[in-house]
């Protein structure tokens, strides 16, 4: 493949960051970023041949998929507590910028759905920038997803950021940092939907690269309305780390290739959704050579935790709330828990509204920072008993079992008009023997 | 089905105790709390075991620990049963802990308790397998308890119609199951989540909630979508200003370079005006330079020529004028004081002559001079009043008159008080005329002495009829007749006698009338010669007058003691007035008063006169004496004045002191030529010393020499021929328009700043308001979904009821029907069942071939049929299952009378033909009609 030439796109300054202004003289970022692909007499790896005697110590932090200002998925709470929760988003993103503070890193790679696009507001972008600042000795790369494409009305395209932040673009870019022997490469996502994967020149050269993108990481001839990131391109690049954004649940894998990629999904650093339960975290790595080496890090400021427990054989509220207390001992009580009930529930055994009510004030102060309970217990009731009856319960549930099996899609909500229906013929009466 | 033997090891009040039951109809007769219910609870525990039905989880019946062993011990039994031709024992531990259970089949001696597998709850379920009935079915079909079979009385207290339903609901659903209820329940949760109408409950509440919050996340986005625009538009402006700034700088630095380059040559252009002024200031220095000689040379000729106009004596003008004037005043004074001695003679001359005249007069005082004045006045008026006072007197009338009026007066009185007696006289006398005249006539009809006539003429008309019948009886009203007559002859008698009597009296009262009117009319008469005598009219006027009269007579008293008053004083001021005129008059004349009061006028106008003049004249000389007096002590002034001049010039000869005048005025001109001459050079050396002329003029030249150098050098370069100064004025005008730009480009960003701060202030809500439009939308669906599951509920529960109802009912009907009319004797044969607008019940009656609705029964018919109907379903499920089930009725008539009792024994004793029937009851009424029926029964002893 022959090689490409890079087309000198400004000098001194940065994409975005510039935001129309003069920037004064930059101090992270060296004078020269290329663009791929270009007619630029100079090449990727001539760039790269200054000061690589020896290969210093690289830290990074790698997070994504923060979504700050996103509506809240699923909440159980309140409308307050949803705005309280909201804010909480942003007192996480203060934590990684803390944890970037402490390990005095080189870099913060974020890799897209950062700022929900057409939905972040002003507040947040100042507040994101005013934490930026406080790590300006560290190079932070955003390279913008499909929840905040980097579209001429973003709030990257729009706002003023920090001299020390690099916004990617649409096309690939490459961020020498010869002091380093590094070369950071990044794109973003113009759009919510990218479809095609677009390569980046094949790179050579011993600069040691680290790539940032928002993807989706597939097989080989896999398709993704999310920028399918192929493994087999991916392996092509030779790169030393992949920080890539977009799959909330972390995940890392290593690249069957010379450079032994380390390809590194971290993970949403605050659960979005009651998918994203228990610790959250972000990626801390470090490239010691050309190894790689990376540590997941706690960063969630209220993690969420589902925990059902079986109140089977339970006959009143107290024994449930203990049955709780024994299947929630093992748990960190400062989070946002959803307690399911479940199992076989005895029919006299009230969960209804009132009851959960009062086993959630029961937890609180019993120190949980957040109950929901949900009943997801089935009442006890035989139906194999029932079917049999002669009497209306019996013909009720042959009914509804055969409309069960008429509308299989609509199960779960039959299952339960089953139960109700139990419930009202059978549990309220008085039963002699 | 048959029940043999029970056998308790323990079971509540049971401990090894055994039943037997035999075929048939067997009777459990105790009292209360003699253990029947524990024995029923017993049987049916040891069937279906101690587990609650219906439920997944091993769950403890309710039952289980109510009944635990009273005196502990082994809780459960066994229980020996026959089905068909088969006899099982089932051994029960009812134990919860140690639950256990065994079946043996007894006819064939074998423990078949594995042939039953246990199920998810470990329960082998050896009777429900056996009888096709659980446990729960078998209690609702076959045992028949107080409250199962007849609440008669109670509700029918409360509501008939609940047995009716209760009879249909055995009829529809083969159960007593109040489905009702059910619906009712689900009923009350849909209504507690509401329809999507419904906004005060859940769900429409939420769906109110999220119309408002897409109206208000419509208007953000909206808002957001506009903020993003103005954003770009920011950004646009922001870019521009960025490069007018940069344009700026550019400008502003080769305006800087420009500028030096100006600035230089603006140095030269300087140099060179700098040289031709250091000229212009040479010439200046030189030209002062000369003028000063020259004026040193003007001043030493100008003193030369003062020498020589020297006068003895320096003379002003004004000292020239003052002794001119003091000259002529000194001339002026002298004459004036002549005049004044020749006046002041004139006026003492004057004055002594007007002493001499009127001496006399001018001792008058004035003011006694007005007191005789006055005097004399008052005198005049005085006898004025005299006059009027005695003409006065002279017209006065007679004192005669007053007395004759008196008399008069007494006289008129007189009479008066006589007519007056005479008109009441009169006036009796006519009263008395008119009482006579008014007595009552004597031949009126209605007298009381007619009566008597009358009675009279009775009496005689009644006798006449009597004497023709009884002549003796005749007599009495005769008597009578004769009595009345004659007592009314009398009353005539008397009545004539008073007559005459009154028309004696009337003749002699006309005449007594007649005198006093004569004496009347005398009266008058005289009276009114009197009142014409003084020409009045009445009395009281004739006293009017005579009051007058006597008021006249005081006033003209008090006239006449004022006269001699009024003499007296004029007598006394005529002496006082002439003894005041004799002290002025020589000779006073005679009393007159007007003539005393000219003399007196005249006189007090001479005093003035005279006083007035004197006056004039003595202050006209003080005022020459004064005026004298100044012109002497100015005269010295000014010969004091001449005389010290002439002291100090030694002339007052005025043309040689003008002579002196002019040249000193000469003398005073030279000087002052030379003062300012003087002053001139006095101020030239004085700038000359300050600003060093010959050193300033040395530096001039010097300077001069060191510009002249340097503008040739600077002439001498190429960027000399460029117009510096022009090409800045063109930087100036171009930096100008780029700054016009770069404030219109900064007014465009800070109005877009400002509107952006404000939609961002709006927009700030739209996550969280995003996140509550998501909350919202959950709990709609959760709402929804919950809705959804209970319509389906009682959709199906619906249709269950339905079908069982269409179902079970036809195929119930016959049954029922039949053991009606055994219950009703006939009375009602068959069990109809109407399928119109829903099932109704109705029953047949054979006598009018109609069919009557359930609801048209009386209570007690309807008891007996549900009754029937639970023999029915007893009979019906047997069918079914081909298994004789046997019936449990627990004390179930106790609220029967006997006729029903009877009639229910009947049926059991018929049922019992193919059921074993067992009977509980408290009272010995069951047995007593059994015995009397002849029925055969089994009998068992609890005690």
């Amino acid at each position: 493949m022959p090689r490409q030439k890079w087309k000198k796109c400004c000098s001194g300054s940065l994409g975005f960051a510039e935001n129309g202004r003069k920037s004064r003289k930059n101090l992270l970022f060296p004078r020269i970023i290329y663009l791929f692909p270009s007619d630029s007499p100079h090449h990727w790896s001539a760039a790269c041949e200054r000061g690589r005697s020896i290969l210093k110590t690289v830290t990074w932090i790698h997070t994504a998929d923060l979504h700050l200002d996103e509506p809240l998925k699923g909440w159980k709470g309140t409308r307050e507590e949803g705005w309280r929760r909201m804010e909480e988003y942003r007192e996480t993103f203060r934590r990684i910028i803390d944890l970037a503070e402490e390990k005095r890193v080189t870099f913060l790679f974020i890799a897209g759905d950062f700022l929900e696009y057409g939905a972040v507001s002003k507040s947040t972008v100042r507040f994101v920038q005013n934490q930026l600042n406080r790590i300006p000795s560290t190079a932070v790369f955003i390279a913008p997803g499909n929840h905040d494409p980097c579209r001429p009305d973003s709030a990257y395209a729009l706002e003023s950021w920090p001299e020390h932040v690099h916004i990617f673009k649409g096309e690939w870019e490459a961020v020498p940092f010869p002091d380093w022997n590094v070369t950071i490469v990044g794109r973003a996502f113009t759009d919510l939907e990218e479809r095609n994967w677009i390569a980046p020149p094949p790179v050579s050269g011993e600069e040691r690269k680290i790539l940032v993108l928002h993807g989706d990481l597939v097989n080989p001839g896999e398709t993704s309305p999310y920028f399918p990131v192929p493994r087999d391109e991916l392996a092509n690049l030779e790169a030393a780390y992949v920080a890539l954004g977009h799959i909330h649940k972390p995940r890392e894998e290593r690249l069957d290739n010379g450079s032994g990629t380390l390809v590194c999904y971290p993970g949403s650093p605050e659960a979005l959704n009651w998918k994203e339960t228990g610790e959250r975290t972000v990626v801390l790595g470090t490239m010691e050579g050309r190894e790689v080496r990376i540590e997941r890090i706690p960063v969630q400021t209220r993690a969420y935790e589902k925990v059902a427990v079986d109140v089977a054989g339970c006959e009143t509220r107290e024994e449930v709330l203990k049955a709780i207390f024994a299947g929630t001992a093992a748990l960190n009580r400062d989070c946002y828990l959803t307690l399911t009930l479940a199992g076989r529930r005895r029919p006299t055994l009230d969960l209804e509204a009132g009851t959960r009510a009062w086993l959630a004030d029961e937890l609180k102060k019993a120190g949980f920072h957040a109950v929901w309970l949900e009943d997801a217990t089935k009442p006890d009731w035989d139906l194999d008993y029932f079917r049999k009856q002669p009497g209306i319960a019996g013909m009720f549930v042959r009914r509804m079992e055969e409309r069960m099996k008429q509308e299989p899609e609509r199960k779960e909500e039959l299952e339960r008009a089953l139960y109700i229906g139990l419930e009202a013929l059978l549990a309220r009466e008085k039963v002699l023997v | 089905m048959k029940l043999e033997r029970v056998k308790f090891r323990g079971f509540g009040r049971w401990t090894e105790r055994e039943f037997v039951f035999g075929d048939g109809l067997n009777l459990i007769e105790a009292p209360n709390e003699a253990g029947k219910s524990t024995l029923l609870q017993g049987i049916l525990a040891l069937w279906f075991g101690p587990k609650k039905e219906g439920v997944q989880t091993r769950t403890k019946a309710e039952w289980v620990d109510r009944y635990l062993p009273w005196n502990g011990g082994d809780y459960g039994g066994e229980i020996e049963y026959r089905i068909s031709d088969k006899r099982y024992r089932l051994i029960r531990q009812l134990d919860w802990k140690q639950e256990a259970e065994q079946l043996v089949d007894l006819t064939e001696g074998k423990d078949i308790t594995q042939e039953f597998a246990q199920d998810s709850r470990k329960d082998r379920l050896f009777l429900e397998r056996q009888i096709q009935l659980s446990g729960e079915s078998f209690r609702r079909i076959a045992v028949l308890t107080p409250g199962a079979a007849a609440e008669g009385k109670k509700e029918k207290k409360n509501n008939e119609s609940r047995m009716i339903e209760r009879l249909k609901r055995l009829l529809f659903q083969g159960e007593d199951l109040d489905v009702r209820q059910a619906f009712k329940w689900l009923e009350e949760r849909l209504s507690e989540i509401g329809t999507p109408r419904a906004s005060t409950k859940p769900l429409g509440a939420a769906l109110v909630r999220k119309e408002q919050l897409e109206r208000e996340l419509e208007q953000l986005r909206a808002k957001y979508q506009q903020y993003v625009e103005e954003k770009q538009r920011h950004h646009y402006f922001l870019t521009q200003f960025c490069k007018a700034e940069e344009e700026q700088k550019e400008l502003e630095q080769s305006f800087y370079t420009i500028k030096q380059k100006a600035e230089e040559q603006q140095r030269m252009e300087i140099l060179q005006k700098e040289l031709q002024h250091l000229a212009v200031e040479r010439r200046a220095l030189e030209e002062m330079i000369r003028q000063r000689e020259e004026l040193v040379e003007a001043l030493d000729l100008l003193k030369k020529e003062k020498e020589v106009h020297q006068p003895p004596h320096l003379i002003t003008y004004a000292e020239y004028y003052e002794v001119a004037e003091k000259l002529r005043h000194k001339n002026s004074l002298e004459q004036q004081l002549k005049e004044d001695a020749y006046r002041l003679e004139q006026l003492d001359r004057s004055i002594e002559e007007m002493k001499e005249r009127f001496g006399r007069l001018l001792g008058m005082e004035e003011t006694e001079a007005l007191d005789a004045l006055h005097r004399v006045k008052e005198l005049k008026r005085i006898h004025e009043r005299i006059g009027e006072l005695k003409g006065h007197f002279e017209n006065g009338e007679a004192g005669g008159r007053l007395a004759d009026l008196e008399q008069d007066l007494s006289k008129l009185e007189e009479l008066q008080k006589q007519e007056k007696e005479w008109h009441q006289a009169k006036m009796q006398v006519d009263v008395k005329l008119a009482e006579w005249t008014a007595q009552p006539s004597a031949l009126s009809l209605f007298r009381p002495e007619n009566a008597w006539l009358a009675g009279a003429a009775a009496g005689v008309a009644l006798s006449l009829p009597l004497l023709w019948w009884n002549p003796l009886l005749a007599l009495l009203p005769l008597a009578g007749a004769a009595a009345a007559g004659w007592y009314w002859w009398k009353r005539g008698e008397e009545e004539r006698r008073l007559r005459r009597k009154r028309l004696e009296e009337s003749e002699s009262l006309k005449r007594e009338a007649r005198v006093l009117a004569d004496r009347l009319s005398e009266n008058e008469r005289r009276q009114n010669t009197v009142l014409e005598k003084w020409k009045v009219k009445s009395l009281a006027e004739l006293a009017r007058m005579q009051a007058d009269l006597l008021e006249r007579e005081r006033q003209k008293e008090a006239l006449l003691q004022e006269l001699r008053q009024l003499k007296e004083l004029a007598a006394k001021s005529v002496e006082e007035s002439r003894g005041w005129l004799e002290r002025f008059l020589d000779d006073v004349p005679q009393f007159d008063a007007a003539l005393w009061a000219e003399l007196v006028e005249s006189l007090i106008s001479q005093f003035r006169r005279a006083k007035t003049e004197l006056k004039h004249l003595q202050m006209e000389r003080v005022l020459r004496e004064k005026e004298r007096k100044e012109r002497e002590e100015q005269l010295f002034r000014v010969q004091d004045f001449l005389k010290r001049w002439e002291q100090r010039t030694g002339t007052t000869d005025l043309e040689r002191i003008r002579h002196w005048l002019e040249r000193s005025e000469m003398v005073r001109k030279l000087e002052m030529k030379i003062h300012e001459e003087e002053n001139k050079l006095v101020e030239l050396d004085r700038r000359r010393e300050k600003e060093q002329w010959e050193e300033k003029l040395r530096e001039c030249k010097e300077k001069m020499l060191e510009n002249t150098k340097a503008v040739e050098e600077w002439s001498k370069k190429p960027v000399s021929r460029v117009d510096w100064k022009a090409r800045l004025s063109e930087v100036e005008l171009e930096m100008e328009r780029v700054n016009h730009r770069w404030r219109e480009q900064k007014e465009n960003l800070d109005r877009l700043e400002g509107s952006l701060i404000k939609l961002e202030e709006w927009i700030e809500d739209l996550p969280k308001k995003e996140t509550e439009y998501a909350l919202v939308q959950d709990e709609i669906q959760k709402w929804q979904s919950e809705r959804r599951a209970l319509e389906v509920a009682r959709e199906e529960l619906e249709g269950a009821y339905r079908e069982l109802k269409e179902n079970l009912g036809p195929q119930l009907a016959p049954h029922a029907s039949r053991w009606i009319s055994r219950v009703t004797r006939g009375r009602y044969r068959e069990l109809l069942l109407q399928s119109g607008g829903g099932l109704e019940i109705g029953v047949f009656v054979p006598e009018t071939g109609e069919l009557r609705p359930v609801e048209q029964l009386s209570q007690g018919t309807i008891d007996q049929m549900v009754f029937a109907l639970r023999l029915s379903l007893v009979q019906f499920y047997s069918e079914h299952t081909g298994v004789h089930l046997p019936l449990f009725l627990d004390d179930c008539f106790v609220h029967f009378d006997e006729w029903r009792i009877r009639a229910a024994l009947e049926l059991v004793a018929e049922i019992a033909e193919h059921h074993q029937v067992v009977l509980f009851t408290c009272q010995s009424r069951e047995r007593e009609i059994l015995d009397d029926m002849g029925l055969s029964y089994h009998s068992i002893l609890l005690a």
